[in-house]
């Protein structure tokens, strides 16, 4: 016998201890009668119908829960399985622009080579000065005479 | 019923031991003895790993304008055993790889289970090779290097090979920084080639290349190869080199050497116009290696500066006989004069009051002999005589730049040091470097040295002044400004014996502006040009690059230098 059923057994039913133990330790003391008993038994069709309700009641519950929990998980996988697609579609994005911005790169690199502008703008009639020009403000100059004593100059002869 | 005899249920009872023991040693034998091999023969059949390529990194000029890139691209092979028709393949395949078709189709009868059909293909090409659904042809994913503006600064920058490989120039020299590192994909596959479900499935990322920031300026780079290609063609030269250079920093802002070619297309250019013969060819500098003679004997005060000193113009030295460029009376000469005038024989007489020693000393203090150490492979040491084989001789033609050769690099280093107040600073062509995450790192900061003192510098940059003032370099003259500079005419040596080549030279100017704060050194080397002489052929480079360095880099024109002492007249 399992443990709950021993204790299933050991305890007296509250509803048994008017028409069962008692009955019976009366019926032992006393001689047959068919009188009803003082409180009345449930009857088992309510007792069934309780039981039924009940098992309704867990039912429902348990359907619940469960149908919770699976949605639940369902609807998490389904985010991660959509994240995971984001998440390949934004790879896939990504490394389409890189290749974009190299070709970008090689294009305005190959655009702006000093070739490529040099030869425009020379069809285009322009070209580099010829001379350059600096002007002068007066007194601007602080370059001293030619021959004037130098620091390092000593005197000597040729030999 | 008739019991079975006892014997033949012994021996069917035996053979069915003998087959269970059987069958058990072999178990024996494969799970335990072979278990380990078998184990990695069945895992080599199912795991693949596959490397995956890291981008190479992009080499910019310093205002980071892209020089090199790498492009993705796609390598496409076959599995000959696969393909149906060869003939038809090949016809399909041939004009969209512009390839021809009688090579294709032996390329793809070929026995063999891989061939490449084509390298580095173009990502658009390789997307109609793909649409044409052909069996047996692959793709590999792989990069390809890129050169936006074609030739400019070919020799620097080099370039790299079909298996992505640096092979010449920067691309070579810095290999390791570029090429980053390779990511592998280790997957385990069912026998069509399909991942297997929950198997093996193992990616180490690629991690990509670093981006180096060269010192190149890529206009300056341009305009310098312009005027050189226009230089050479004008005095119908064999060639020339040109670089430009900032004095303070040792940055190298242009580096050309004619002929060039197109790295884009490096397989079809001729070998010999792969090395940046700035770097990696010495040549016999001539009048440009005085200004050497004249730093030594200034800073040892071998002749007072306003001395004047007797020139011929021949000189008897041993058993050769030494001259100037033309003939000429004995005239009166100060150091400036003979440096003005490019006098070989007063060079020679000043060499002779310096002494070998101290005129060795001064050649090896500013690096001639050894390489400058710019990170550039093969570079040059140029060949300097060690003391103890100098002869009279030596002495007299070394004093004036010939019987010593030295690199382009390495001269214009020397006139760098003299721009520099007396200080050598090592050139470089690398200003830094960004990491793959985008970090900037200052390259360090070039070697220095001092070789001569400030004065003397300030002394010598009079001198050369002087000479495009009223010596030989005054086709090198830009009006406002006072350009520093020397020519060069050197005679070339005969490769397979001693003595030169007969009215063949090698024509340069080398020097800097303006005269009182440089900014720039520009060194301009003519090869074998018909004009001769280096204040004619050179000189006129050296002005056009001086001019566009003006503009671009914004010089004011400085003060104007002294004269230093001189006898000579003014023109």
């Amino acid at each position: 016998m399992s443990v709950p059923a021993r204790r299933a057994a050991a305890v007296p039913d509250p509803t048994e201890d008017a028409t069962g133990a008692g009955a019976q330790e009366r019926a032992k003391s006393s001689p047959r009668r068919s009188d009803p008993p003082s409180i009345p038994a449930t009857p088992p069709v309510l007792r069934a119908r309780r039981r039924r309700k009940h098992h309704v009641g867990f039912a429902i519950l348990a359907t619940l829960v469960v149908g919770t929990m699976v949605f639940g998980i369902a609807s998490m996988n389904a985010v991660l399985a959509q994240t995971s697609f984001r998440i390949d579609e934004a790879e896939r994005r990504i490394q389409e622009l890189s290749l974009d911005n190299l070709e970008l790169i090689r294009a305005q690199a190959q655009l702006s080579a000093p070739g490529r502008i040099a030869a425009w703008a020379r069809r285009n009639g322009m070209r580099l000065p010829d001379d350059i020009r600096s002007l002068h403000a007066p007194g601007g100059s602080t370059a001293a005479p030619a021959g004037a004593a130098d620091p390092l100059a000593t005197a000597g002869k040729d030999p | 019923m008739r019991r079975p005899p006892l014997k033949r249920l012994v021996a069917l009872f035996a053979m069915m031991v003998l087959a269970l023991g059987a069958i058990l040693v072999r178990l024996s034998v494969l799970q335990v003895s072979q278990a380990a091999s078998l184990r990695d023969r069945a895992l080599d059949q199912r795991v693949r790993t596959v490397t995956l390529p890291a981008a190479r990194g992009q080499i910019l000029d310093r205002n980071g304008e892209a020089l090199a890139i790498s492009l993705e691209a796609r390598d496409i092979y076959a599995d000959p055993r696969y393909v149906e028709d060869p003939w038809r393949a090949a016809v399909a395949l041939a004009p969209l790889l512009d390839l021809d078709v009688r090579d294709l189709v032996e390329t793809l009868s070929q026995e063999g289970t891989f061939v490449w059909i084509a390298r580095q293909v173009d990502l658009d090409v390789a997307a109609k090779v793909e649409s044409l659904d052909l069996a047996g042809i692959g793709f590999l994913k792989t990069s390809k290097r890129y050169y936006p503006a074609g030739p400019l600064a070919a020799q620097v920058l080099g370039f790299v090979g079909i298996d992505g490989v640096g092979l010449a120039g920067l691309e070579f020299r810095f290999e390791d920084l570029l090429a980053g590192r390779p990511g592998e994909r280790t997957q385990e596959l069912d026998p069509h080639g399909q991942p297997i479900l929950g198997g093996v499935d193992v990616e180490r990322e690629p991690v990509a290349g670093s981006t180096l920031v060269s010192t190149i300026d890529r206009d300056f780079q341009y305009q310098a190869q312009e005027a050189l290609a226009d230089a050479v063609s004008t005095n119908h030269a064999q060639g020339g080199t040109v670089i430009v250079m900032d004095p303070a920093t040792g940055d190298i802002l242009a580096m050309a050497s004619y002929p060039w070619f197109d790295p884009n297309h490096f397989e079809d250019a001729r070998p010999g116009t792969y090395r940046n013969r700035a770097v990696t060819d010495s040549f016999e500098p001539g009048s440009t290696n005085k200004v050497i003679t004249a730093t030594a004997a200034v800073d040892r005060h071998a002749i007072p500066l306003d001395q004047a000193i007797s020139v011929p113009w021949t000189l008897q030295v041993d058993t050769f006989t030494i001259h100037d460029s033309h003939p000429h009376p004995v005239q009166r000469m100060t150091l400036g004069d003979i440096i003005a005038q490019s006098s070989n024989i007063g060079t020679v007489l000043v060499a002779r009051r310096l002494g070998e020693s101290a005129m060795a000393a001064y050649l090896t203090k500013f690096g001639l002999g050894s390489p400058t150490g710019i990170s550039f492979p093969g570079e040059s040491s140029g060949i300097l005589p060690p003391l103890y084989e100098w002869t009279a001789a030596d002495l007299a033609t070394i004093a004036y730049g010939q019987g010593i050769s030295a690199t382009p690099l390495q001269m214009v280093s020397v006139y760098a040091t003299i721009a520099n107040g007396g200080r050598w600073v090592q050139p470089r062509l690398v200003s830094g470097t960004v990491s793959p995450e985008g970090a900037y790192q200052e390259a360090p900061a070039s070697a220095t040295r001092r070789v001569a003192s400030t004065e003397t510098a300030q002394v010598v940059t009079r001198m050369l002044a002087y000479a495009v003032d009223a010596g030989t370099g005054t086709n090198a003259q830009i009006s406002g400004y006072q350009v520093a500079g020397k020519t060069g005419t050197a005679r070339i040596p005969l490769p397979d014996r001693p003595g030169y080549y007969e009215n063949q030279y090698i024509a340069s100017f080398i020097g800097f502006l303006p005269a009182s704060d440089p900014q720039v050194v520009i060194a301009a080397i003519l090869n074998r040009p018909v004009t001769e002489y280096g204040g004619v052929a050179a000189a006129p480079l050296f002005q056009r690059i001086a001019r566009y360095a003006i503009t671009r880099l914004q010089i004011e024109p400085g003060r104007e230098v002294r004269v230093p002492p001189h006898v000579m007249p003014l023109p």
